[in-house]
């Protein structure tokens, strides 16, 4: 399903109006809030990925791991449409989240992001205040006064672990913050818009070891609230950070594919598949 | 990555080799302290434990090593933990060895009963096999191993039963000696059972008690 014939959505849906404390009450822990079935996804005619079958579980962090070019960027990218903004780009299958299809034709790629957040590989807060890089998105989706703006804004930061460091600066530039507070910020500003799964592009790897620990300890305490997937090349973040792991390799044709699926304990102490041992054991190159 | 990677080889095989060489020691040292031709002396016994115990330092160390600064996943994981589990349980069985030559070093009569001889013997074949099963990786050999630990129980109890209720009942010195040897060597059948334990745990990733029966038969069909 090619991104620019998505039209913006239509009213009856439930995109528009996720209810997402009526949803979020009645999940439970574990279950599976995004299902990947079948999915591939193109660019042009070359098959980035191929037939991806997997689920996303609710309240828990989902590592998605593999060598260079094997698809987990691409994967995580279609999993809230940012891949409808690359030209010629396609998907196929079927990508449910809270068992409706991400990429129907009525659903608008907006709502799905607001629903699905995103963090990347290097800090990118907006070169405003530190308040307003968390109050941006909430105030594109609705008018908040001013008070609870504060209230939401404090909220987040406190989430993101931030606001001892930042409360009596909020309206410093965000910029002006160390690469692992502003990576703290990036995360403070997607939960703004309260989304339900949020995913980590490698969220780590511009950062030293300290703030790496920081991230980490973080995605623990938001695990409470959101189901996470991240995308990582440290196999030692993924084995210690993680609840389940999704193993990737590049099939003949260059296509990515998952081999492996399972608890995160048992990929990197008994994986099934002799490419997964090969991998997490380091005998690779 | 690659640097990494044969450090971590290279330390696996020295754990690996050391393993062996203390599982040649423990072979050895069943052999001689029970040996009907004389038994080693006090003092090659103090020498064999403490080797035991350097040996066993020496791969825990490494292992922490290994762990500190390789972090081994799957199967190298598997064979660092199996590792260090082995080495314990090869160093206990020298100090149960330390116990039978103690135990016997100044009186051959206990040497001359068929039974210990045969508990011997058979302590070290089940020592070698579970070496045997340790370096090719092989869980079923392991678990047959394991199984054979019946006849070191079923012979102390014979020898305890035919001891004490004998006509002709050793001195009181002699038949403890000879108790406790018995008892030493079934303890070193049950070590090798847990050696097979950590075989089949390093080969397979399952972790279960291989001297029970219902365990023995779910891990033989799983291995199989």
């Amino acid at each position: 399903m090619n991104s620019s014939t998505a039209p913006i959505s239509a009213p009856a849906l439930p995109w528009i109006q996720p209810q997402i404390g009526i949803q979020r009450a009645a999940a439970r822990n574990g279950d599976a809030k995004m299902t990947l079935e079948d999915v591939s996804v193109f660019y042009g005619a070359f098959c980035a990925l191929r037939d991806v079958n997997l689920q996303v579980r609710d309240r828990r962090i989902t590592a998605v791991i593999g060598p260079s070019g094997c698809g987990k960027s691409t994967l995580l990218r279609s999993l809230n449409r940012m891949n409808d903004t690359v030209t010629g780009c396609r998907v196929e299958g079927r990508l449910l989240l809270d068992g409706a299809n991400v990429y129907d034709r009525h659903v608008d790629p907006v709502a799905v992001r607001r629903r699905v957040g995103m963090v990347f590989q290097r800090p990118n807060p907006f070169p405003k205040s530190i308040y307003e890089n968390v109050a941006y998105g909430v105030r594109l989706q609705r008018n908040v006064p001013k008070r609870e703006m504060d209230e939401i804004v404090e909220r987040c930061l406190r989430d993101a672990a931030l606001w001892d460091e930042v409360k009596d600066k909020l309206q410093r530039s965000g910029m002006t913050l160390s690469g692992g507070q502003q990576q703290r910020l990036c995360i403070a500003r997607a939960i703004a818009v309260q989304p339900e799964v949020i995913l980590m592009d490698e969220p780590c790897s511009a950062l030293d070891p300290i703030a790496t620990v920081r991230i980490e300890e973080l995605m623990q305490s938001l695990k409470r609230d959101y189901a996470i997937v991240i995308v990582t090349h440290n196999l030692q973040q993924a084995s210690r950070a993680s609840d389940y792991c999704a193993m990737m390799m590049m099939r003949s044709d260059r296509a990515g594919e998952l081999i492996e699926f399972g608890e995160t304990a048992a990929l990197f102490t008994t994986p099934q598949d002799k490419r997964t041992e090969d991998y997490v054991s380091g005998r690779f190159g | 990555m690659q640097k990494s990677r044969s450090a971590l080889d290279h330390d696996l095989t020295q754990n690996r080799e050391d393993i062996l060489r203390m599982g040649s020691m423990v072979e050895s040292l069943i052999h001689w302290s029970l040996n009907s031709e004389g038994v080693v002396s006090i003092g090659q016994v103090t020498e064999g434990a403490q080797r035991g115990t350097t040996i066993r330092e020496r791969i825990e160390k490494r292992s922490l090593q290994m762990l500190a600064t390789q972090h081994p996943a799957a199967r190298d994981l598997r064979c660092v933990i199996a590792a260090m589990h082995i080495a314990r349980e090869l160093e206990r069985s020298v100090h149960h060895c330390s116990g039978i030559a103690r135990l016997n070093a100044h009186d051959e009569e206990v040497r001359r009963y068929a039974i210990l001889q045969h508990m011997r013997e058979h302590a070290m074949t089940m020592t070698h096999s579970s070496m045997d099963a340790y370096v090719r990786g092989d869980a079923k050999l392991a678990l047959e191993t394991a199984a054979r630990d019946e006849v070191l129980d079923e012979s102390r109890t014979l020898l305890m039963r035919t001891m004490l209720t004998t006509d002709s009942q050793p001195a009181a010195p002699v038949l403890l000696r000879a108790i406790w040897t018995a008892h030493n060597l079934e303890r070193i059948g049950d070590r090798v059972v847990n050696i097979c334990e950590r075989v089949v745990f390093e080969a397979t990733g399952h972790l279960s008690d291989a001297s029970l029966p219902a365990s023995r038969r779910w891990m033989e069909n799983t291995t199989a």
